[in-house]
């Protein structure tokens, strides 16, 4: 029983004593032991100079420093897709992984606050990424010296890059968070998907550069950075990738990505942080309030930066509404409450928890984000729209109404298959609901009845093809198509409510 | 120190399955573990075990009810509560990609112990377990019972007072079993070091499956069944079929039926069923032998099994009552059954 006296700093150790998070260095000590990191700067030392050496032979000798910033783009372009999607990969598997190990309860069970633990797998996870990332930068670094590239511009394309990464790698940890054991190769290609996505400028709709990891290797380019601060002249309908516009204002780029990756990333740590010590069985990613506040700033962004003069103003909101409809969707998914959870809730209220109220969740959410969303989306319309006609306010408003009746039907009936007794509820809601729109799609089409108010009841977004015209012809018809909505609505509160009193006996 | 109050855990099955929709893996438990206690949870396969432990650990939360360690409220402040809980999974991994000593460092400082400590402790805890050997060793090239060791440590490397242990033996040899039973024992001692304040042993929450080593360690004892502790209290007390879920009530009735003793002779005493059947309070006499046996065979009322209801000043006064009669006494003892038996008894419904 008796304690050896050799101290534990005995071996090698390779970490650096700055790193004081107790998850960051474990993840530090496993990925970076010495063989692997010598083997990693060997491979990417060989990769600069291959690089180097191949531009530099097909240089046009008449135009010297070209090769170099040719060489320079494909390093930042390798470092890009390492950190982003190789330490975004890394991320996805971080907690699931552990989940799979029966090593994360251990970690749950110790004494690391939720913001510790989270800290510490957001910079740890991709710590090899982070790595190699660092043995390209030599190359970057004197690619960047021989093609003379503007200092400025060389900081301010890591800092894009890393925050960038930052944001990708935090939705990754989410992902890594809820989804289920050998769901991980699903969630890395969501991961490759939305880089993918986010190299479209503005999403398509917004006047706003890309926000993909690959747009440093364009910032790092640039040489005037007046150019980012003058307006755009409002002709062009193209998009801009330098200036943009917030509510009016001239905003550079980089300046506006690295707010909107820094504010983003700070609501998924928040994810991370509410729930990462929890019980898997009652994770709820954002309390109602934060719920509603997510609503309100991702709309604060999507109308402040909207390309106004691109879109009629029907189209202008029918696009803004199509994605709230898409963030709804999934941060009403995430309200949804499983069978463990109302157990509980039963147990808790008694009564109570099997009341009207209780059968409605999480409409009154989903309503009161609608009562946000929708006047703030008509009056931006009503207040930053183009000249182009036509524009009807009271039809804008029932619009949000129709839209946010379907969404409530919907997210009911997700909520009602959530609480039955299946495998897995939720992916078989899913997967009715888009048969069910498939089906209703091809029989409208062929019916040619898309967009009448009749079949609007059953696809609701029909509604969003409504302009005056047609509001004017068949008024009747729409409001009765709206209130048709609330048909499936009494129905799905009626089996929920008998869903919670089979639950609470 | 460990206090469940009206814990209730509700599971779905899964669909297709036979029988209810649901089970109820802990059915309203209450149980009250004191400091320095060794209670042993046992169980069969789905009984429960698991279930409570991780409740107690603020790893799963329960349907209703409420755990306390240290009156500290585990779903309401977990971290505060699990700085006081050591706990080990019945099936875990290590971090294969770590060295030993890494993985103790790691724990200890996600525990926050203090740094100065740090190393000290894991040298105490690397030594204890019996890993010094594997000190610089990567854990993925361990062996089972290596890397238990290696959980076991984890669990009692931030020295906390509490330990939850969920079938610690699994995977042990019988050496390395053995090791363990004394650990525990070592680690429920209360100290004294020189110079400080006296401290209490560890409370150790414990489950198992081999009910032989949990009857050698266990001050108490609690067997669930479906859920339900049908069974809880004092190891003997149990054991003498008291701790049913009735209480004080349920187990005075079961002790007021009398202990069974055995009494051995040095020689034949042809009187001793007689006496005993005469005494009061001596019931279900039982003679060694039982009359003329063949050649060789044991003589007749050489020993015999008897039920007294009694208290033990009664008990010494029945010993020393025969031996004033003239029997030859050299072994008497009180039989009680064993954990195992008891467990057998109630998991087939012979006793409830």
């Amino acid at each position: 029983m008796s304690a050896p006296a050799r101290s534990v700093t005995a071996g090698r150790d390779l970490v650096p004593q700055l790193f004081s998070n107790p998850e960051l260095i474990r993840n530090v000590r496993t990925q970076l032991r010495r063989g692997r990191m010598l083997a990693a700067a060997g491979i990417c030392a060989s990769i600069s100079l291959t690089l180097g050496y191949a531009f530099h032979a097909g240089a046009n000798p008449t135009n010297p420093g070209v090769w170099a910033r040719e060489w320079l783009t494909w390093m930042v372009g390798i470092q890009a897709v390492v950190l982003a999607i190789g330490g975004g990969i890394a991320c996805v598997q971080a907690i699931s992984r552990e989940k799979e190990l029966n090593t994360f309860d251990f970690q749950r069970v110790t004494r690391l606050t939720p913001l510790e633990l989270a800290m510490g797998k957001l910079f740890g996870a991709p710590a090899q990424a982070y790595f190699v990332f660092l043995c390209f930068m030599p190359a970057a670094l004197m690619a960047a010296a021989l093609g003379k590239v503007r200092p400025s511009f060389l900081i301010a394309a890591y800092v894009f890059l890393i925050l960038n990464s930052i944001t990708f790698h935090a939705v990754s940890l989410v992902m890594s968070l809820v989804i289920e054991r050998a769901a991980s190769a699903g969630a890395a290609l969501l991961l490759l998907l939305m880089v993918g996505f986010s190299n479209v400028p503005g999403f398509g709709i917004m006047e706003l550069g890309p926000l993909s990891p690959l747009y440093a290797d364009v910032l790092i380019l640039e040489s005037d950075w007046g150019a980012f601060w003058r307006a755009t002249s409002g002709v062009s309908v193209e998009f801009d990738q330098t200036s943009v516009q917030f509510f009016g204002t001239a905003v550079p780029h980089p300046l506006a990505a690295a707010v909107i990756f820094v504010t983003f990333t700070g609501w998924m740590v928040l994810a991370l942080v509410r729930n990462i010590k929890r019980d898997p069985a009652v994770y709820e990613l954002y309390s109602p309030g934060q719920f509603l506040g997510l609503i309100l700033y991702a709309n604060t962004i999507l109308i402040g930066f909207f390309a106004w003069r691109r879109f009629s103003p029907l189209t202008a909101q029918a696009s803004l509404l199509v994605f709230n409809v898409l963030l709804m969707g999934v941060l009403g998914l995430a309200l949804l409450r499983n069978r463990d959870q109302v157990r509980r809730r039963l147990r808790e209220l008694g009564a109570k928890g099997a009341s009207w109220a209780e059968a409605a969740w999480p409409a009154p959410y989903l309503v009161a984000g609608f009562l946000l969303v929708g006047p703030a989306v008509n009056l931006s319309t009503q207040w930053m729209k183009n000249a182009a006609p036509p524009w009807d306010l009271g039809l804008a408003f029932f619009r949000v109404a129709f839209i946010a009746l379907w969404m409530v039907r919907d997210t009911l009936f997700l909520q009602w298959m959530n609480l039955r007794r299946l495998k897995r509820p939720l992916p078989m809601g899913m997967l009715y609901l888009m048969v069910f729109y498939l089906c209703a799609t091809i029989f409208s089409a062929m019916l040619d009845l898309y967009g009448a108010a009749g079949v609007s009841a059953l696809m609701p977004m029909g509604v969003l093809g409504l302009e005056p015209a047609g509001w004017a012809r068949d008024a009747m018809g729409w409001n009765v198509a709206l209130l048709a909505q609330l048909v499936p609505i009494a129905i799905f509160v009626n089996l929920l409510h008998d869903k919670l009193e089979e639950l609470a006996k | 120190m460990i206090r469940l109050e009206n814990l209730t855990k509700e599971y779905d099955l899964p669909p297709g399955a036979h029988g209810p929709a649901q089970v109820v893996a802990a059915d309203h438990v209450n149980l009250e573990i004191p400091a320095g206690e060794i209670f042993g949870l046992v169980g069969p396969n789905g009984a429960g075990k698991t279930t409570t432990l991780k409740m107690l650990c603020g790893l799963l939360v329960p349907t209703s009810g409420r755990v306390s360690v240290n009156q500290i409220d585990v779903e309401k402040q977990p971290e505060e509560a699990q700085k006081h809980i050591g706990y080990l999974a019945d099936f875990f991994s290590c971090y294969d990609d770590l060295i030993v000593w890494e993985y103790f460092d790691y724990f200890a400082r996600a525990y926050k112990m203090e740094p100065a400590l740090i190393a000290s402790r894991i040298d105490y805890v690397i030594g204890v377990m019996g890993l010094e050997p594997k000190r610089h060793a990567f854990i993925s090239g361990l062996s089972r019972g290596m890397k238990q060791r290696v959980g076991i440590g984890r669990a009692i490397l931030h020295d906390p007072p509490v330990l939850v242990l969920d079938e610690p033996a699994s995977g042990l040899d019988p050496k390395a079993r053995l090791e363990l039973k004394l650990l525990i024992k070592e680690l429920n001692r209360p100290t004294a070091p020189p110079g400080a304040a006296p401290k209490p042993g560890k409370t150790v929450f414990i489950t198992s499956h081999v009910l032989s080593d949990l009857e050698e360690i266990c001050t108490s004892v609690g067997i669930l069944e479906k859920g339900k502790l049908v069974r809880v209290g004092p190891l003997d007390h149990v054991l003498r079929g008291g701790g049913t879920p009735e209480g004080a009530a349920g187990a005075g009735v079961a002790l007021a039926a009398g202990r069974k003793y055995r009494v051995k002779l040095a020689a034949p005493w042809p009187e001793l069923a007689g006496w005993l059947a005469a005494r009061a309070g001596v019931s279900e006499v039982k003679t060694d032998g039982g009359g003329n046996g063949p050649p060789g065979s044991r003589a007749p009322e050489n020993g015999a099994e008897f039920v007294f209801a009694g208290t033990d000043t009664e008990v010494a006064a029945l010993v020393r009552d025969l031996v004033l009669a003239g029997a030859p006494v050299c072994h008497f003892e009180e039989e009680l059954q064993t954990l195992e038996q008891l467990y057998f008894k109630i998991s087939s419904g012979e006793v409830m």
